[in-house]
């Protein structure tokens, strides 16, 4: 998995491009892990290049968004694949972290809180 | 650290008597095999979606109860759902539970007790001889429900599977059962193997239910 971030204001992007699964969750989320711990702790998720996420990669987005919200921060996801959004709804993940429809509707929530 | 299936069966426990709670032993077995599916998850040998459970590494766990499961799904020709794979092994929840016991036994958590009713039948019982990891767990998911913090992934599957044996009357009352029950219902969902034990455990309650009704 390839994953790119960059820096919108105090929001931290992160683009995840590829399968998130067990192969790749735990690097996602040690990834994750390292920005937080570097004091990111606004971040939103550009989904557009997250063709597939499996219970692995639904545990570490449950993960990394319970570290932020310890440290008061917030995980926004924004523009969900069909695929990705049918396991979040199916899951529940749908009501219990923030959802955008575009990245910049999530890069706009995170800003609120910052 | 106690394995899923530890836990679950602690609850399921009546911790005075030293017998298990009045709950269908199918609808547990069913929650212990999934409990063993779930560890093999977080140990990350195998992996789920809502299609498919495949075994991603066949690596050794250490224990050889688990190994025996992963080896037996790595041998099967597949990929097959979660479900396929609850059924297929149901059939060792009598060996997962005795394995359980065991262990609890080995950690000092339970002892074994045979006692004789009327000079003839043998009951066994497992008293609580250290309830330390009884209580912990309980507060744990306590605390976690009352209040709006995200689960960890663990206290996610053990949610769901509690709630799968509808053991939460273990944790609250019922007043305040019926005031957590949508947090509850809520956060069962999060994780795919607990989700494929409720439904298995609801049709298993169904097929009990119906020459009842006939």
């Amino acid at each position: 998995m390839n994953i790119t971030e960059t820096k919108q204001g105090n929001v931290t992007v992160i683009k995840p491009q590829g399968r998130l699964d067990s192969i790749s969750a735990p690097e996602f989320e040690s990834r994750m892990g390292a920005l937080i711990d570097g004091g990111n702790r606004l971040i939103a998720v550009d989904c557009t290049e997250l063709p597939y996420v499996s219970s692995a990669g639904l545990r570490a987005f449950l993960s990394i968004a319970k570290k932020l919200k310890q440290i008061h921060g917030k995980l926004v996801l924004g523009a969900l694949t069909s695929q990705v959004k049918e396991i979040f709804d199916l899951a529940g993940f749908s009501s219990i972290l923030p959802i955008s429809s575009t990245v910049d509707d999530a890069v706009s929530s995170c800003s609120r809180e910052g | 650290m106690l394995s899923f299936a530890e836990e679950i069966f602690l609850l399921a426990l009546d911790d005075e008597a030293g017998t298990l709670r009045p709950i269908s032993g199918l609808a547990l077995g069913e929650a212990l095999v999934g409990a063993v599916l779930m560890d093999l998850a977080l140990m990350n040998r195998i992996d789920t979606d809502p299609k498919i459970l495949r075994v991603v590494d066949g690596a050794p766990t250490g224990d050889a109860f688990l190994d025996a499961f992963l080896h037996k799904m790595q041998q099967a020709a597949g990929p097959h759902p979660i479900s396929h794979w609850l059924a297929v092994l149901s059939g060792q929840a009598g060996r997962i539970q005795e394995s359980v016991l065991s262990h609890l036994i080995g950690k000092g958590i339970l002892k074994q007790e045979n006692r004789k009713i009327l000079w003839v039948f043998e009951v066994r019982r497992y008293p609580m001889i250290n309830n330390r990891e009884y209580k912990e767990v309980k507060s744990r998911l306590r605390e976690l429900i009352l209040s709006d913090d995200l689960p960890d992934p663990r206290d996610a599957v053990l949610i769901s599977l509690v709630n799968a044996c509808r053991l939460f009357d273990v944790i609250f009352t019922a007043q305040e059962l019926e005031k957590v029950r949508p947090r509850i219902n809520q956060l069962s969902k999060l994780d795919l193997i607990g989700q494929e034990v409720a439904r298995a455990v609801r049709e298993i309650e169904r097929a009990m239910v119906l020459p009842m009704m006939l």
